[in-house]
């Protein structure tokens, strides 16, 4: 089984229906035409990915949106229970964030959290707002998806988002399981040695911030990190993520298949860490 | 004059995908005898063609503008775009729809489409699976 853990489902009907197209243009940065679920369908189904991680993010306080709400991801699940993990949102800094928690995994079934320091604005180790928020997702058992590294907000600070600060997260909060997105690019060897360190801490491979996917992965994998390194040390902590629809998703998958990692590797990144942490 | 966008879901990356019958539709619907009809894609990593309707043929074409365009390659276009939200990484896209063209016209006679037993009017998907849309556009006389 293929799963893809960095799904944004932003697709036309749920745009038109939440009523959110210029919140995805303006805060969100996509200002492509938003494509149909068929699309997103074919796409999986082009790349052979089984299953895919739904991320929404609420942006409330910060932007007076979400992208989308936790209802439309269930609705989707709903819809298509063999195609779609969903994962809600909560805004951190709602009185009611802890509660909300418990409402999205307890009452709607989705079965993680989405968090974004740059569209929410908040600092990763700011335990005054976080800590209840981390106890909370710590005590129900279910990961979090924390955006990590590069983003193009020109609002924010690209601080609040190193791999680095998750180290005192974890220190704090050892139970969370946290996937950082996007390998924490460019600060790769940070993200490194956050998930070597701690045994809760993933990352995923979510979108290309360099040139073409597999410029990017071998960047990564074979430039600054190694095979060995991969292979030997974090290969049990790597989970598949393409971004869409901001990436096809074939194009990462095939960028993943030619880098010249053992089977038993890529096997683990595209499929068995993913099910651990999902408890599948 | 009848003009009208058509849109269309392909399913693969590389793909022929028949548009005749829509193209009769439309002008039967404009009503007009004798003219000419013009196709064009909305997408510059898509074509128009007109071809022979075999599926062999379907895939020799589109297997043949793989090679003709490596998606290996070293291409300036393929980096982020901030203003789009998202890299570009369909160069080799673009330029088969360079080679291939973006427009098709045809001749309109007795109220169909004047063509070769053989000729079909094809949306060439060349970066999908997506949604795309074409427009058809039919001048002449009722």
């Amino acid at each position: 089984m293929m799963i893809d853990f960095h799904v944004h489902p932003l697709i036309d009907s749920i745009i038109d229906n939440e009523g959110i197209l210029e919140s995805v243009q303006k805060i969100f940065y996509w200002t492509n035409k938003p494509e149909p679920i068929d699309t997103l369908l074919s796409q999986m189904e082009l790349a052979k990915i089984d299953k895919a991680v739904l991320l929404p993010i609420d942006c409330t306080t910060t932007y007076g949106c979400k992208l989308p709400s936790n209802e439309a991801v269930s609705k989707l699940v709903n819809e298509y229970p063999d195609k779609f993990v969903g994962f809600g949102s909560v805004d951190p800094h709602k009185k009611d964030a802890v509660k909300e928690i418990s409402d999205v995994v307890e009452s709607m079934g989705l079965r993680g959290l989405k968090l974004s320091p740059p569209l929410q604005k908040f600092s990763p180790n700011d335990f005054t707002l976080m800590s209840p928020i981390y106890k909370k997702i710590e005590e129900l058992d279910v990961p979090v998806v924390i955006h990590s590294g590069m983003f193009w907000q020109f609002t924010e600070k690209l601080s609040i988002s190193k791999p680095i600060l998750f180290d005192e997260v974890a220190l704090k909060h050892p139970n969370l399981k946290i996937v950082l997105s996007h390998f924490g690019f460019p600060w790769i060897w940070e993200a490194t040695v956050v998930i070597m360190k701690h045994p809760n801490i993933y990352v995923d491979l979510a979108n290309p911030f360099t040139t073409t996917p597999f410029e990017h992965f071998e960047l990564i994998f074979n430039r600054i990190l190694g095979k060995r390194v991969v292979e030997s040390c974090i290969e049990k902590k790597i989970l598949f993520g393409s971004c869409f629809p901001r990436i096809e998703i074939d194009k990462m998958v095939k960028a993943l298949k030619r880098l010249p990692l053992e089977e038993k590797t890529i096997n683990r990144i595209f499929s068995e860490n993913a099910k651990t942490l999902l408890k599948m | 004059m009848l003009t009208e966008k058509v849109t269309i879901q392909s399913k693969k990356n590389s793909e022929l995908i028949n548009v005749t019958d829509k193209v009769s539709e439309l002008i039967a619907k404009s009503k007009i005898k004798e003219g000419f009809v013009q196709v064009f894609t909305l997408h510059t990593s898509s074509a128009m063609l007109i071809n022979e309707d075999e599926p062999g043929l379907e895939e020799d074409i589109s297997d043949f503008m793989l090679k003709l365009v490596p998606e290996e390659g070293t291409y300036r276009h393929h980096h982020f775009f901030p203003q789009d939200g998202r890299p570009a990484i369909n160069a080799w896209a673009h330029i088969r729809s360079c080679l291939l063209g973006s427009h098709v016209a045809l001749l309109v006679f007795n109220g169909e489409l004047f063509k070769g037993g053989r000729q079909n009017i094809y949306f060439v998907e060349l970066d999908g699976p997506k949604r795309r849309s074409f427009v058809v556009q039919v001048v002449g006389a009722v």
